[in-house]
Protein backbone atom coordinates (compact mmCIF):
# COMPACT_ATOMS: atom_id res chain seq x y z
CA UNK A 1 0.00 0.00 0.00
CA UNK A 2 1.19 3.43 -1.01
CA UNK A 3 0.22 6.86 0.48
CA UNK A 4 -0.70 9.33 -2.38
CA UNK A 5 2.45 11.76 -2.26
CA UNK A 6 0.74 14.54 -3.40
CA UNK A 7 -1.87 15.55 -1.36
CA UNK A 8 -5.63 16.39 -2.02
CA UNK A 9 -5.58 19.74 -0.89
CA UNK A 10 -2.48 20.24 -2.85
CA UNK A 11 -3.25 18.29 -5.87
CA UNK A 12 -6.32 19.83 -7.13
CA UNK A 13 -4.30 21.06 -10.20
CA UNK A 14 -0.68 19.41 -10.98
CA UNK A 15 2.09 20.27 -9.51
CA UNK A 16 4.58 20.37 -11.75
CA UNK A 17 8.05 19.24 -10.68
CA UNK A 18 10.59 19.80 -13.02
CA UNK A 19 14.08 20.89 -11.89
CA UNK A 20 17.44 19.27 -10.32
CA UNK A 21 15.79 18.43 -6.75
CA UNK A 22 17.08 14.96 -5.67
CA UNK A 23 13.26 13.81 -4.75
CA UNK A 24 10.77 14.98 -7.06
CA UNK A 25 7.50 13.32 -6.43
CA UNK A 26 5.43 11.79 -8.44
CA UNK A 27 1.91 14.05 -8.76
CA UNK A 28 -1.11 13.38 -10.57
CA UNK A 29 -3.86 15.65 -12.26
CA UNK A 30 -6.82 14.66 -9.80
CA UNK A 31 -9.66 16.43 -12.05
CA UNK A 32 -9.05 14.08 -15.04
CA UNK A 33 -9.96 11.17 -12.59
CA UNK A 34 -13.55 12.20 -11.98
CA UNK A 35 -15.23 10.29 -9.41
CA UNK A 36 -12.23 8.37 -7.86
CA UNK A 37 -12.38 8.46 -4.06
CA UNK A 38 -8.34 8.83 -3.78
CA UNK A 39 -7.79 9.84 -0.10
CA UNK A 40 -4.53 8.75 1.88
CA UNK A 41 -2.92 5.68 2.45
CA UNK A 42 -5.09 4.27 -0.68
CA UNK A 43 -4.19 1.80 -2.16
CA UNK A 44 -5.36 0.44 -6.06
CA UNK A 45 -7.92 -1.61 -5.22
CA UNK A 46 -9.62 0.12 -2.66
CA UNK A 47 -10.16 3.37 -4.36
CA UNK A 48 -14.26 3.73 -5.23
CA UNK A 49 -15.02 4.70 -8.12
CA UNK A 50 -18.80 6.59 -8.28
CA UNK A 51 -21.10 7.40 -11.50
CA UNK A 52 -19.32 4.78 -13.84
CA UNK A 53 -23.29 3.69 -15.19
CA UNK A 54 -23.57 1.86 -18.54
CA UNK A 55 -25.40 0.20 -20.68
CA UNK A 56 -25.23 -3.14 -21.68
CA UNK A 57 -26.32 -3.86 -25.47
CA UNK A 58 -29.54 -5.56 -24.12
CA UNK A 59 -29.77 -1.58 -22.16
CA UNK A 60 -29.46 -3.29 -18.82
CA UNK A 61 -27.20 -1.10 -16.60
CA UNK A 62 -23.18 -1.73 -16.16
CA UNK A 63 -21.94 -0.42 -12.79
CA UNK A 64 -18.37 -0.05 -12.26
CA UNK A 65 -17.53 0.32 -8.70
CA UNK A 66 -13.55 -0.46 -8.81
CA UNK A 67 -10.87 -0.09 -10.69
CA UNK A 68 -9.70 -3.78 -10.79
CA UNK A 69 -13.10 -4.19 -11.66
CA UNK A 70 -13.15 -2.20 -14.52
CA UNK A 71 -9.75 -3.51 -15.54
CA UNK A 72 -11.09 -7.31 -15.20
CA UNK A 73 -14.25 -6.67 -17.60
CA UNK A 74 -14.95 -7.20 -20.75
CA UNK A 75 -15.37 -4.41 -23.35
CA UNK A 76 -18.80 -6.74 -24.66
CA UNK A 77 -20.17 -5.99 -21.35
CA UNK A 78 -20.85 -2.83 -22.50
CA UNK A 79 -23.02 -1.22 -25.74
CA UNK A 80 -20.98 -0.84 -28.43
CA UNK A 81 -21.86 3.16 -28.57
CA UNK A 82 -20.72 3.35 -25.15
CA UNK A 83 -17.29 1.09 -25.92
CA UNK A 84 -15.32 4.65 -25.83
CA UNK A 85 -16.55 5.94 -22.56
CA UNK A 86 -15.80 2.56 -21.27
CA UNK A 87 -12.32 2.89 -22.84
CA UNK A 88 -11.51 6.30 -21.53
CA UNK A 89 -12.37 4.84 -17.95
CA UNK A 90 -9.95 2.09 -18.40
CA UNK A 91 -7.47 4.34 -19.78
CA UNK A 92 -7.53 6.21 -16.58
CA UNK A 93 -7.82 2.87 -14.25
CA UNK A 94 -4.39 2.06 -15.80
CA UNK A 95 -3.37 5.59 -15.06
CA UNK A 96 -4.00 5.47 -11.67
CA UNK A 97 -2.58 1.90 -10.93
CA UNK A 98 0.31 3.70 -12.85
CA UNK A 99 0.80 6.55 -10.62
CA UNK A 100 0.63 4.71 -7.41
CA UNK A 101 3.66 2.57 -8.60
CA UNK A 102 5.37 5.62 -9.18
CA UNK A 103 7.98 6.38 -7.70
CA UNK A 104 10.43 9.65 -7.00
CA UNK A 105 12.39 10.83 -9.38
CA UNK A 106 15.62 12.29 -9.16
CA UNK A 107 15.79 14.30 -12.09
CA UNK A 108 13.19 15.54 -14.86
CA UNK A 109 14.45 16.85 -18.14
CA UNK A 110 10.33 17.56 -18.92
CA UNK A 111 9.74 21.49 -18.74
CA UNK A 112 7.04 22.43 -16.24
CA UNK A 113 5.18 23.92 -18.78
CA UNK A 114 3.07 21.22 -20.45
CA UNK A 115 2.03 23.52 -23.51
CA UNK A 116 1.77 23.40 -26.91
CA UNK A 117 5.58 23.80 -27.26
CA UNK A 118 6.03 20.17 -25.56
CA UNK A 119 3.31 18.68 -27.49
CA UNK A 120 5.10 19.55 -30.68
CA UNK A 121 8.19 18.06 -29.74
CA UNK A 122 6.22 14.41 -28.86
CA UNK A 123 6.88 11.67 -31.44
CA UNK A 124 4.14 11.86 -34.22
CA UNK A 125 3.79 8.04 -33.02
CA UNK A 126 1.97 9.13 -29.71
CA UNK A 127 -1.04 9.39 -31.45
CA UNK A 128 -3.59 6.63 -31.33
CA UNK A 129 -2.52 4.26 -34.00
CA UNK A 130 -4.78 2.39 -36.26
CA UNK A 131 -2.47 0.78 -38.12
CA UNK A 132 1.55 -0.77 -38.93
CA UNK A 133 0.85 2.07 -41.83
CA UNK A 134 0.47 4.58 -39.65
CA UNK A 135 2.97 3.62 -37.16
CA UNK A 136 5.66 3.69 -40.31
CA UNK A 137 4.80 6.77 -41.71
CA UNK A 138 5.31 8.61 -38.41
CA UNK A 139 8.41 6.74 -37.18
CA UNK A 140 10.99 9.87 -36.32
CA UNK A 141 8.92 12.15 -37.10
CA UNK A 142 7.66 14.91 -33.85
CA UNK A 143 4.03 15.88 -33.48
CA UNK A 144 5.10 19.33 -35.12
CA UNK A 145 6.78 17.97 -38.09
CA UNK A 146 4.19 15.20 -39.15
CA UNK A 147 0.88 17.58 -38.50
CA UNK A 148 2.71 20.13 -39.98
CA UNK A 149 0.30 22.80 -41.03
CA UNK A 150 -1.66 21.66 -38.07
CA UNK A 151 -3.18 24.10 -35.78
CA UNK A 152 -2.41 23.24 -31.43
CA UNK A 153 -3.89 25.04 -29.08
CA UNK A 154 -4.23 24.60 -25.17
CA UNK A 155 -7.32 24.10 -24.09
CA UNK A 156 -9.58 25.79 -20.61
CA UNK A 157 -9.29 21.95 -18.88
CA UNK A 158 -4.75 22.54 -19.49
CA UNK A 159 -5.16 19.60 -22.54
CA UNK A 160 -3.24 20.43 -25.65
CA UNK A 161 -5.41 20.49 -28.95
CA UNK A 162 -4.27 19.50 -31.94
CA UNK A 163 -6.45 20.26 -35.47
CA UNK A 164 -5.64 19.09 -38.45
CA UNK A 165 -8.28 18.68 -41.77
CA UNK A 166 -9.37 15.48 -40.54
CA UNK A 167 -8.15 14.66 -37.54
CA UNK A 168 -8.42 16.19 -33.83
CA UNK A 169 -5.94 15.42 -31.23
CA UNK A 170 -6.48 15.55 -27.46
CA UNK A 171 -3.67 15.63 -24.90
CA UNK A 172 -3.68 15.43 -21.52
CA UNK A 173 -1.56 15.17 -18.58
CA UNK A 174 -3.02 12.64 -15.75
CA UNK A 175 0.69 12.03 -13.58
CA UNK A 176 4.64 12.77 -13.66
CA UNK A 177 7.09 10.57 -12.14
CA UNK A 178 9.59 7.74 -12.84
CA UNK A 179 7.36 5.08 -13.89
CA UNK A 180 10.11 3.36 -16.10
CA UNK A 181 12.26 2.90 -12.76
CA UNK A 182 15.32 5.25 -14.38
CA UNK A 183 15.38 7.88 -11.76
CA UNK A 184 14.13 10.67 -14.27
CA UNK A 185 10.78 11.91 -14.47
CA UNK A 186 8.46 10.48 -17.42
CA UNK A 187 4.93 12.12 -18.21
CA UNK A 188 1.63 9.99 -18.17
CA UNK A 189 -0.48 11.09 -21.04
CA UNK A 190 -3.64 10.04 -22.09
CA UNK A 191 -3.81 11.10 -26.09
CA UNK A 192 -7.49 10.91 -27.74
CA UNK A 193 -7.96 11.08 -31.69
CA UNK A 194 -11.35 12.32 -32.70
CA UNK A 195 -12.03 12.07 -37.16
CA UNK A 196 -13.21 15.19 -38.25
CA UNK A 197 -15.30 13.80 -40.99
CA UNK A 198 -16.58 11.01 -39.55
CA UNK A 199 -17.42 9.14 -36.39
CA UNK A 200 -14.01 7.26 -35.37
CA UNK A 201 -12.57 7.76 -32.35
CA UNK A 202 -9.74 6.09 -30.30
CA UNK A 203 -7.42 6.67 -27.02
CA UNK A 204 -3.90 5.85 -25.75
CA UNK A 205 -2.16 5.90 -22.47
CA UNK A 206 1.50 6.40 -22.66
CA UNK A 207 4.50 7.18 -20.64
CA UNK A 208 6.87 9.33 -22.08
CA UNK A 209 10.36 9.68 -21.58
CA UNK A 210 12.98 12.30 -21.77
CA UNK A 211 16.65 10.93 -20.22
CA UNK A 212 18.25 14.05 -21.01
CA UNK A 213 17.53 17.76 -21.69
CA UNK A 214 19.23 16.82 -25.38
CA UNK A 215 17.74 13.77 -26.26
CA UNK A 216 14.27 13.69 -28.06
CA UNK A 217 11.00 12.45 -26.12
CA UNK A 218 10.40 8.67 -26.36
CA UNK A 219 7.57 6.31 -25.53
CA UNK A 220 8.20 4.35 -23.22
CA UNK A 221 4.97 2.21 -22.73
CA UNK A 222 1.32 2.48 -24.27
CA UNK A 223 -1.42 0.77 -23.48
CA UNK A 224 -3.26 0.15 -26.84
CA UNK A 225 -2.03 -1.99 -29.21
CA UNK A 226 -2.85 -1.94 -33.08
CA UNK B 1 -27.21 5.97 -57.85
CA UNK B 2 -30.16 4.48 -55.70
CA UNK B 3 -28.76 2.40 -52.26
CA UNK B 4 -30.62 -0.96 -52.31
CA UNK B 5 -33.27 -1.08 -49.35
CA UNK B 6 -31.63 -4.45 -47.82
CA UNK B 7 -28.29 -2.27 -47.41
CA UNK B 8 -30.03 0.62 -45.70
CA UNK B 9 -31.91 -1.38 -43.76
CA UNK B 10 -28.55 -2.87 -42.49
CA UNK B 11 -26.92 -0.08 -42.55
CA UNK B 12 -29.90 1.83 -40.02
CA UNK B 13 -29.33 -1.19 -37.70
CA UNK B 14 -25.40 -1.29 -37.42
CA UNK B 15 -25.34 2.67 -37.20
CA UNK B 16 -27.76 2.69 -34.23
CA UNK B 17 -26.14 0.07 -32.41
CA UNK B 18 -22.63 1.85 -32.97
CA UNK B 19 -23.72 5.76 -32.26
CA UNK B 20 -27.17 4.94 -30.20
CA UNK B 21 -30.04 6.23 -30.43
CA UNK B 22 -31.84 8.90 -28.48
CA UNK B 23 -34.57 10.95 -28.91
CA UNK B 24 -33.36 13.89 -26.01
CA UNK B 25 -30.72 16.04 -26.42
CA UNK B 26 -26.91 14.84 -24.70
CA UNK B 27 -23.49 15.84 -24.17
CA UNK B 28 -21.25 13.04 -26.07
CA UNK B 29 -18.00 12.23 -24.37
CA UNK B 30 -16.34 16.04 -26.07
CA UNK B 31 -18.84 17.55 -24.18
CA UNK B 32 -20.46 17.99 -28.18
CA UNK B 33 -24.45 18.55 -27.80
CA UNK B 34 -25.67 15.23 -29.64
CA UNK B 35 -29.44 13.54 -30.50
CA UNK B 36 -31.09 10.86 -32.31
CA UNK B 37 -28.23 8.57 -34.02
CA UNK B 38 -25.18 10.69 -33.57
CA UNK B 39 -26.33 14.00 -34.71
CA UNK B 40 -24.23 16.39 -33.52
CA UNK B 41 -25.91 19.61 -33.40
CA UNK B 42 -22.78 21.97 -34.12
CA UNK B 43 -24.14 25.36 -32.50
CA UNK B 44 -27.34 26.48 -31.40
CA UNK B 45 -28.70 28.14 -34.00
CA UNK B 46 -28.71 24.65 -35.73
CA UNK B 47 -31.61 23.63 -33.40
CA UNK B 48 -33.84 25.52 -35.29
CA UNK B 49 -33.80 23.16 -38.02
CA UNK B 50 -34.31 20.64 -36.11
CA UNK B 51 -37.78 19.21 -34.95
CA UNK B 52 -38.53 18.63 -31.57
CA UNK B 53 -41.75 18.03 -29.55
CA UNK B 54 -42.99 18.58 -25.54
CA UNK B 55 -43.58 15.86 -23.62
CA UNK B 56 -46.65 15.29 -21.23
CA UNK B 57 -46.88 11.72 -19.99
CA UNK B 58 -44.40 10.83 -21.45
CA UNK B 59 -45.81 11.53 -24.99
CA UNK B 60 -44.65 14.11 -27.27
CA UNK B 61 -47.29 15.93 -28.09
CA UNK B 62 -46.78 19.33 -29.37
CA UNK B 63 -44.35 20.74 -31.75
CA UNK B 64 -42.07 23.55 -29.69
CA UNK B 65 -41.25 26.88 -30.50
CA UNK B 66 -37.67 28.35 -31.74
CA UNK B 67 -37.11 30.01 -28.39
CA UNK B 68 -38.26 26.85 -26.67
CA UNK B 69 -35.50 24.24 -28.65
CA UNK B 70 -32.82 27.19 -28.08
CA UNK B 71 -33.90 27.04 -24.38
CA UNK B 72 -33.42 23.53 -24.33
CA UNK B 73 -29.60 23.50 -25.69
CA UNK B 74 -28.70 26.15 -23.76
CA UNK B 75 -29.41 24.24 -20.55
CA UNK B 76 -28.44 20.88 -21.92
CA UNK B 77 -24.68 22.62 -23.11
CA UNK B 78 -24.12 23.95 -19.22
CA UNK B 79 -24.35 20.10 -17.86
CA UNK B 80 -21.06 18.40 -16.95
CA UNK B 81 -19.70 16.03 -19.45
CA UNK B 82 -16.99 13.30 -20.03
CA UNK B 83 -16.36 9.81 -18.96
CA UNK B 84 -18.79 9.72 -16.54
CA UNK B 85 -21.98 10.61 -17.97
CA UNK B 86 -23.39 8.27 -20.57
CA UNK B 87 -26.12 9.43 -23.17
CA UNK B 88 -28.59 7.87 -20.95
CA UNK B 89 -28.02 10.43 -17.82
CA UNK B 90 -28.80 13.35 -19.70
CA UNK B 91 -32.57 12.26 -20.16
CA UNK B 92 -33.91 14.28 -16.69
CA UNK B 93 -32.31 17.23 -17.88
CA UNK B 94 -34.32 17.50 -20.74
CA UNK B 95 -37.64 18.35 -22.05
CA UNK B 96 -38.14 18.31 -25.66
CA UNK B 97 -38.18 14.96 -27.86
CA UNK B 98 -37.34 14.05 -31.60
CA UNK B 99 -39.62 12.05 -32.92
CA UNK B 100 -38.76 8.17 -34.87
CA UNK B 101 -39.45 9.54 -38.24
CA UNK B 102 -37.36 13.11 -37.43
CA UNK B 103 -34.78 11.01 -36.13
CA UNK B 104 -34.90 8.80 -39.38
CA UNK B 105 -34.83 12.05 -41.30
CA UNK B 106 -31.25 12.85 -39.98
CA UNK B 107 -29.94 9.25 -40.60
CA UNK B 108 -31.02 9.28 -44.07
CA UNK B 109 -29.41 12.72 -44.99
CA UNK B 110 -26.18 11.10 -43.34
CA UNK B 111 -26.19 8.06 -44.93
CA UNK B 112 -26.83 9.89 -48.33
CA UNK B 113 -23.92 12.06 -47.89
CA UNK B 114 -21.64 8.92 -47.09
CA UNK B 115 -23.63 6.82 -49.94
CA UNK B 116 -22.45 10.40 -51.91
CA UNK B 117 -18.62 10.18 -51.27
CA UNK B 118 -18.90 6.61 -51.75
CA UNK B 119 -20.05 6.88 -55.54
CA UNK B 120 -17.46 9.02 -56.35
CA UNK B 121 -14.90 7.56 -55.13
CA UNK B 122 -15.55 4.05 -55.73
CA UNK B 123 -16.18 4.26 -59.98
CA UNK B 124 -14.76 1.66 -62.50
CA UNK B 125 -13.66 5.23 -63.97
CA UNK B 126 -10.98 5.35 -60.92
CA UNK B 127 -9.80 2.15 -61.56
CA UNK B 128 -12.19 0.05 -59.34
CA UNK B 129 -13.59 -3.41 -60.91
CA UNK B 130 -17.40 -1.46 -60.93
CA UNK B 131 -19.14 1.33 -59.31
CA UNK B 132 -20.01 1.35 -55.69
CA UNK B 133 -23.41 0.99 -56.78
CA UNK B 134 -22.80 -2.89 -58.56
CA UNK B 135 -20.81 -3.88 -55.96
CA UNK B 136 -22.13 -6.58 -54.22
CA UNK B 137 -24.20 -5.35 -50.89
CA UNK B 138 -21.50 -7.41 -48.29
CA UNK B 139 -18.81 -5.14 -50.02
CA UNK B 140 -21.00 -1.98 -49.42
CA UNK B 141 -21.50 -2.80 -45.84
CA UNK B 142 -18.00 -3.05 -45.24
CA UNK B 143 -17.03 0.17 -47.27
CA UNK B 144 -19.25 1.98 -45.22
CA UNK B 145 -18.34 0.65 -42.60
CA UNK B 146 -15.36 2.18 -42.94
CA UNK B 147 -16.52 4.84 -44.42
CA UNK B 148 -18.28 5.78 -41.67
CA UNK B 149 -15.46 5.29 -39.41
CA UNK B 150 -12.66 7.08 -40.58
CA UNK B 151 -13.49 9.15 -43.41
CA UNK B 152 -12.89 9.06 -47.24
CA UNK B 153 -9.39 10.53 -46.98
CA UNK B 154 -8.11 8.48 -43.92
CA UNK B 155 -9.29 5.21 -46.00
CA UNK B 156 -7.05 6.22 -48.89
CA UNK B 157 -4.26 7.14 -46.85
CA UNK B 158 -3.26 5.04 -43.57
CA UNK B 159 -5.20 1.93 -45.12
CA UNK B 160 -3.43 1.47 -48.83
CA UNK B 161 -3.28 -2.11 -48.88
CA UNK B 162 -6.68 -2.30 -48.34
CA UNK B 163 -7.90 0.46 -51.31
CA UNK B 164 -5.31 -1.84 -53.24
CA UNK B 165 -7.33 -5.05 -52.45
CA UNK B 166 -10.74 -3.35 -53.49
CA UNK B 167 -9.35 -1.92 -56.46
CA UNK B 168 -8.22 -5.79 -57.43
CA UNK B 169 -11.50 -6.94 -56.88
CA UNK B 170 -9.99 -9.50 -54.20
CA UNK B 171 -12.50 -9.12 -51.56
CA UNK B 172 -10.76 -12.12 -49.25
CA UNK B 173 -7.33 -10.19 -49.40
CA UNK B 174 -9.37 -6.93 -48.51
CA UNK B 175 -10.89 -8.48 -44.90
CA UNK B 176 -7.80 -8.32 -42.63
CA UNK B 177 -7.15 -4.98 -44.04
CA UNK B 178 -9.98 -3.38 -42.36
CA UNK B 179 -8.91 -3.99 -38.77
CA UNK B 180 -8.97 -1.32 -37.04
CA UNK B 181 -8.18 -1.36 -33.13
CA UNK B 182 -10.67 1.99 -32.56
CA UNK B 183 -13.76 -0.24 -33.33
CA UNK B 184 -14.80 -3.31 -31.14
CA UNK B 185 -13.92 -7.05 -31.82
CA UNK B 186 -17.13 -7.62 -32.88
CA UNK B 187 -17.38 -4.93 -35.43
CA UNK B 188 -13.92 -5.74 -37.01
CA UNK B 189 -15.23 -9.83 -37.07
CA UNK B 190 -18.56 -8.25 -38.84
CA UNK B 191 -16.77 -6.54 -41.61
CA UNK B 192 -14.23 -9.11 -42.10
CA UNK B 193 -16.75 -11.51 -42.54
CA UNK B 194 -18.72 -9.64 -44.77
CA UNK B 195 -15.52 -9.12 -47.16
CA UNK B 196 -14.77 -13.00 -46.60
CA UNK B 197 -18.29 -13.76 -47.73
CA UNK B 198 -19.11 -11.58 -50.64
CA UNK B 199 -18.71 -13.35 -54.25
CA UNK B 200 -15.65 -12.40 -56.45
CA UNK B 201 -15.52 -9.76 -58.45
CA UNK B 202 -15.09 -9.99 -62.36
CA UNK B 203 -12.80 -7.74 -63.34
CA UNK B 204 -11.71 -6.66 -66.47
CA UNK B 205 -8.01 -6.64 -67.14
CA UNK B 206 -7.22 -3.68 -69.49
Amino acid sequence: MKALLCSLLTCLMLISCSGSNKNIPPTINLPEFPGFTLKENVSYSTVKLSGYEFKSADGMPVVYNTCPGVTSSNESEVAEYELFRYRLLLNTCHALEKYLAAKPSAESNFPAQFDTRLIGDMPATSVPLLNKTQEEARIGKTVKTYFAGGQLSLEKNGSVKVLTDDDEISYTLLARGDFTNDGVEDLLLRVEWYARKASGKHVDLLILSKTATDKPITIGWRLMSH
Amino acid sequence: MTLRIDVKTELYKNLEKYEGRFEHLYLDTKGRVTVGVGHLVPNRHSMGALVFYKIKNNKAITMTTLQEKLAEYDAIVKLPWGQRYGAASFKPNTSLVMQAVHINQLLDRHIDSFHKELNNIYKKSNGYPADFDSFHSNVQLALFDMIFNLGASKIAKDFPSFDAAIKKGDWKRAAPETNRPDVSTARNQYVKQLLLSAPAATVTMP
